[in-house]
């Protein structure tokens, strides 16, 4: 029955990750999604070995902003929302010298003031992003960001693929 | 080339006057009217006094006995909170469909004046102006999509073309190719229906607030920066969600900080997360 599907893929249970979320699992029917990922940044993660692997979607660069928020949401921003996601991960037993990461989104508006980088939030959002990854010697495969589209994240954990989709069409990645 | 007025002299094209709201706004500016009034106002659209009181009787504010009588449900939520939400769907109604021309789903038009509809109201409260008048701007800002939606056809299509060729914001890329944007005919649409300056004039310069009058100029000013917020936490969908420019002085015209700004971003946030599980539940 070459081509035909796996069992699985008619049980795949979708798990939507928020604005300022995060979810891992090892559940190799479940596919990870997140929406609207503009100028927020989405750090997806899979460990090839064990099939486990998550997304966290976060939106502001810096949790000093707001403590008291950064403790009840720390997934809202880059710094404390990958510490949680790295932990998480952890958990469930995932090796980061093997596990590959990917990041996408960090929109920014379409400014003929190119001095005007408050508002390029999306920018500073991927700086902060990959410096916190690179705290953890994270291995970053492959990057979708910038640009001036909304996108959206699909990760199947059964085969550690992501389709990264926009409003002009949709591209698939390889953790593996 | 079709012209705003072509446009606004074909009712078939235009959505439905939405008379109740600024009848609504000026009972609860003024403070002449009374429940009573509003109830009246109300009642002659019995889906939208259903779906009031569905609300007030959802999880939301609470309440152990439900209420099945507006004139209740008045009492219990107060005038604002009522305005808001006939606003929310009133609004649903006007841009609650598929937009196809800037490659929007049903609802999600809706989402994004929701959402701007949210960040006026904050912004207004930060900045000392009347939030019903703010929320009001946000509800309706993008009015004219839905026109332009129905009038123009595969036209609209060398309006991206535009935006990737050039790389400028959608609000110049209509203005090239249509002769006008949406802002404006969504100006023109709020003055046709009669809402007050303050709300149609600073939906019509919200991509450009410069050349708003004084009365009008600081709404446009928070409408400008509300479409960002919007894009900003992720309730801008569509193919121009990014398409926007902010200027520089946004920042200067408002009084604001850039942590206050984000600490603004947060609180949105916040408010469209308590708000959209119960517009679900309540079925707006």
């Amino acid at each position: 029955m070459g081509g035909s599907p796996k069992t699985s893929n008619f049980y795949a249970q979708r798990i939507v990750v928020g604005v300022g979320d995060m979810t891992t699992s090892n559940n190799t029917s479940v596919v990870l999604s997140t929406y609207a990922l503009g100028s927020c940044v989405g750090v997806v993660a899979y460990d090839s070995i064990n099939s486990v692997g998550g997304i966290l979607h976060f939106m502001l660069p810096d949790s000093r902003l707001s403590v008291e928020k950064a403790k009840k949401q720390p997934s809202m921003f880059a710094d404390t929302g990958v510490k949680v996601f790295m932990d998480s991960l952890a958990e469930l037993g995932v090796d980061l010298q093997r596990t590959n990461f990917f990041i996408a989104g960090g929109a920014s508006v379409i400014s003929q003031n190119t001095e005007n980088n408050v508002f390029k939030i999306g920018e500073r959002n991927v700086v902060a992003a990959k410096a916190a990854l690179a705290d953890y010697q994270a291995r970053i495969l492959d990057e979708d960001i910038g640009g001036f589209n909304n996108r959206t994240l699909h990760l199947i954990l059964e085969t550690g693929v992501i389709e990264v989709k926009t409003p002009s069409g949709t591209k698939i990645i390889s953790l593996q | 080339m079709i012209t705003i007025q072509e446009i606004l002299a074909d009712d078939k094209q235009l959505p439905p006057s939405p008379q109740i709201l600024p009848k609504l706004l000026t009972i609860l500016q003024g403070g002449e009217g009374t429940s009573w009034e509003i109830v009246e106002l109300a009642r002659v659209d019995q889906a939208l006094t259903a779906q009031v009181l569905a609300w007030s009787n959802s999880a939301f504010y609470g309440f152990s006995e439900p209420c099945d009588d507006l004139e209740t449900a008045i009492s219990r939520i107060g005038l604002r909170e009522l305005y808001k939400l006939v606003g929310m769907i009133i609004s649903k109604r006007l841009v609650g469909s598929k937009v196809a021309c800037y490659v929007l789903d049903e609802g999600q038009l809706w989402e994004n004046s929701i959402a701007c509809a949210f960040c006026m109201e904050i912004l207004a409260t930060k900045l000392g102006e009347n939030p019903s008048e703010c929320y009001t701007i946000g509800l309706l800002h993008a009015i004219g999509k839905t026109v332009i939606n129905q009038c123009v056809d595969k036209e609209y299509d060398n309006v991206f073309a535009l935006i990737d060729e050039k790389m400028i914001p959608l609000n110049q890329a209509e203005q090239e190719v249509l002769g006008f944007n949406h802002a404006q005919l969504s100006q023109a649409l709020l003055e046709k229906w009669k809402f007050p300056q303050v709300i149609s004039e600073a939906v019509g310069f919200q991509y450009d607030p410069r050349g708003a009058s004084p009365k009008c100029s600081k709404f446009a000013w928070m409408m400008h920066l509300a479409n960002w917020i919007a894009a900003g936490i992720g309730h801008n969908p569509g193919r121009d969600s990014w398409a926007l420019d902010v200027l520089p002085e946004t920042f200067e015209k408002l009084s604001l900080s850039e942590t206050l700004l984000h600490s603004i971003l947060l609180d949105v946030h916040e408010k469209i997360d308590s708000v959209k599980s119960q517009l679900v539940s309540a079925r707006v």
